[in-house]
């Protein structure tokens, strides 16, 4: 369990983090989300000491994280880097060793993580010659390769093709089965918004949202209706209570004042029997990070 | 495996396996294979000449042809005329003949060779013709041989080089002084090599890892200290195995050498001192190593790799400045040369000449290395808490070494 509580960090006048709080049980996946600079990077820093905090404190199982913790740690830093002139095989050796790992081990469990991530290379192949994407994906097989307990992946999709996200999200899925506590960031809703068992969304620095998507969605009212029904734009629009309509196709989105217009046009859209659908639910969290960006600017 | 031996193995296998730091090892067994191969081919076309001797004396001739030949010629004796011989000039069968002409009491001697014939070192052949010239008139002399040899023996000629201290005369043989000064700079220069590859090794390994951000995998892995010091060991062990290769390649190169190559005059190996020997070793390993580690150190607080170079120029130009100072140590005692033997940093360069010249003795340059191994502690030191703070320090923080240069800009 990481708990991280009331973590603090200014850069001279410039805002890193203020009082940040947030628990990770094992086998939890917690996202972060925020726009650039809003202070992702320096959370990790903080909980891998490589930054220290003006205050506030982070505790992994209960203790501050000490150098003995080192080898349950898989850390994925936002800027890549790896030795260019050294071989897949040779790289991810010597990470896994300096995290404790032996390299037999390590050599034993690499080529079903090469076949699992798809990477295209030999084992004996320079760094230096793979394409950026399958130098990142040695990246993070070098990353979760021992099967750490506490995984940190600063914006790991970043530059993946969807095929590649989804084999990253199955992997960090799986080490979440296995019981690691996992945070990772992201500017990117949708991964974040499958994945994660808690978001955190940074503004600035600050804590703007918390909780389950769930959570979160709900906070903001069952205002979205999508809408496919006799009813015609101008009827829409002059509707009591909706505030926006756009039309998708043959469908239309509304955004509605509370939650219980959404009675009333049912009623009306279904005056004349059966429509093909009408489905009213909380914003996207898309949407929601949307909205919190718009609403501080 | 401790995490200090992974790093400490990382740092040389990966060194062992860049071609460029193989080539650099084994250059001195290539630099000693190019000469032997030299020498080799230069012996094989020039080979032993074969000459005729002929002569109106033929007990001259005889005891020409007896004499010793220290294998500067071979003598064809079946050739006893001097048309014989012109003939088989001619025919290239010899390289050359030489005519003896003995008139009364005057030999004269011709040497006729062929140009493009193996040419004859002549002095043992003049020794021998000299030697029964005498022969031949202390026999008319009446003189036993006893007095012959008396009378042919050299004055004994030696040269003593002294040199005082405190006004107290201390004595070398000039010979084991020329072998220590020549092994002195031989050692100088090698170790001033190794500090410019070394330093920027260690500083091109670290300034990468932090400008490639792998130094925050490395800090979320293993201990800054850790890291440190497993890098200076790897480093440490790359020295000694260099010195290792390059001593022995040296050593049979210069045993080769004095055998078959005679510029190095008298020089032999006996007559290193063993004290010189281990003198040499320390300031090797304790001087490579107090810049391998101020290295480590410039390479940490570097932002990116570029600017690695420009750190380590004042680090390299000390080097440089001791290096071209033990030149002027070979001929100068003065009061900066034999302060600067002692100081960490320039000691390795001036200590091993001004020893081997005969201007210090063995207990002021132990305590020189004894300052400069203190002074390697300080330094891992200080390099340490450094290194420690600037690895994940990527503010443009201004350093040291970039003032001069912003002041000018
Ligand atoms: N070492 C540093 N020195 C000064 N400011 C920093 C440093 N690291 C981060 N910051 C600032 O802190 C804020 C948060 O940065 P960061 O955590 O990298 O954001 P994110 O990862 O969410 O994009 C930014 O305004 C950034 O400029
Ligand atoms: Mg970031």
């Amino acid at each position: 369990m990481l708990t991280v509580a009331n973590l603090t960090k200014r850069f001279g006048p410039k805002q890193g983090v203020e009082d940040e709080s947030f628990t990770i049980h094992e086998g939890e996946i917690m996202g972060l989300i925020g726009q650039n600079g809003a202070g992702k990077t320096t959370t990790f820093r903080m909980i891998l000491n490589l930054l220290p905090p003006d205050s506030g404190t982070v505790l992994w199982q209960d203790h501050p994280l000490t150098k003995d913790d080192y080898n349950t740690v898989g850390f994925l830093p936002e800027e890549r880097g790896l030795y260019t002139r050294m071989s897949i095989q040779d790289q991810v050796v010597y990470f896994a060793a300096l995290r404790g790992q032996k390299p037999a081990v390590t050599r034993k469990a690499l080529p079903q993580w090469m076949a699992r991530f798809n990477v295209k290379g030999k084992l004996t192949d320079k760094i230096k010659d793979l394409s950026k994407g399958n130098q990142q994906k040695v990246q993070l097989i070098a990353t979760l390769i021992h099967q750490p307990k506490l995984i940190i992946l600063d914006e790991p999709f970043s530059g993946l093709d969807p095929v590649n996200a989804q084999l990253l999200e199955d992997s960090i899925i799986e080490m979440k089965q296995n019981g690691a506590s996992i945070i990772f960031s992201s500017h990117d809703m949708a991964n974040v918004e499958r994945i994660s068992d808690h978001l955190l969304m940074l503004r600035n620095g600050e804590t703007v949202l918390s909780g389950t998507p769930d959570e979160i969605r709900s906070q903001f009212g069952n205002t979205r209706v999508r809408l496919r029904s006799p009813l015609d734009k101008a009827a829409l629009v002059a509707f009591p209570g909706v505030n926006d309509v756009q039309q998708r196709g043959n469908a239309y989105e509304l955004t509605l004042d509370n939650e219980a217009v959404g009675h009333d046009l049912f009623k009306a859209a279904t005056s004349k029997g059966y429509i093909p659908e009408f489905s009213q639910e909380p914003p996207s969290l898309d949407e929601i990070f949307r909205i919190e960006v718009a609403n501080h600017e | 495996m401790n995490k200090f031996m992974v790093v400490t193995r990382q740092v040389i296998r990966k060194n062992i396996k860049s071609p460029a730091y193989l080539f650099s090892l084994f250059f001195p067994v290539l630099i000693i294979a190019a000469i032997a191969l030299f020498a080799f081919i230069t012996n094989k076309t020039n080979q032993t000449p074969t000459i005729a001797i002929t002569s109106n004396n033929v007990a001259l001739r005889n005891a020409l042809i007896e004499s010793p030949t220290h294998g500067d010629y071979r003598v064809s004796k079946a050739i006893s005329t001097e048309q014989v011989a012109e003939k088989r000039l001619s025919h290239e069968k010899i390289d050359g003949y030489l005519n003896v002409t003995v008139t009364g009491q005057t030999v004269s001697a011709v040497y006729r060779q062929r140009t493009n014939g193996n040419s004859l070192d002549s002095d043992t052949l003049k020794n021998n013709l000299n030697t029964l010239k005498l022969r031949q008139a202390a026999q008319q002399l009446g003189l036993t041989a006893k007095q012959l040899q008396q009378l042919f023996a050299p004055a004994s000629y030696k040269t003593q080089n002294v040199a005082y201290q405190n006004g107290v005369v201390r004595r070398q043989r000039s010979n084991q002084q020329g072998a220590n000064l020549v092994v002195a700079f031989v050692v100088t220069f090698l170790i001033y090599m190794f500090i410019a590859m070394y330093t920027s090794m260690i500083a091109q390994e670290t300034a990468t890892e932090k400008g490639s951000h792998i130094m925050e995998i490395l800090v979320s892995s293993v201990s800054p200290v850790t890291q440190f010091f497993g890098k200076v060991t790897g480093m440490l062990a790359l020295i000694v195995l260099q010195v290792i290769i390059t001593g022995i390649a040296g050593l049979i190169g210069m045993q080769y050498f004095n055998h078959n190559i005679s510029f190095l005059g008298d020089f032999s190996f006996s007559q290193i001192q063993p004290g010189m020997v281990s003198v040499l070793v320390a300031y090797f390993v304790l001087g490579v190593m107090l810049y391998t580690v101020i290295a480590a150190m410039l390479g940490s607080m570097v932002t990116r790799q570029e600017e690695v170079s420009q750190a380590l120029s004042p680090l390299t130009t000390v080097g440089m400045l001791a290096y071209v100072a033990s030149f002027i140590a070979v001929n100068s005692n003065s009061l900066l040369i034999r302060i600067g033997s002692y100081v960490p940093f320039l000691s390795q360069s001036l200590m091993p000449v001004r020893y081997a010249v005969g201007n210090a003795a063995l207990s002021e340059v132990w305590a020189s290395v004894a300052i400069a191994a203190i002074a390697l502690v300080l330094m891992t030191w200080v390099a340490c808490r450094v290194y420690q703070q600037h690895v994940l320090d990527y503010s443009n923080r201004k350093h040291w070494y970039q003032f001069g240069r912003k002041r000018r800009a």
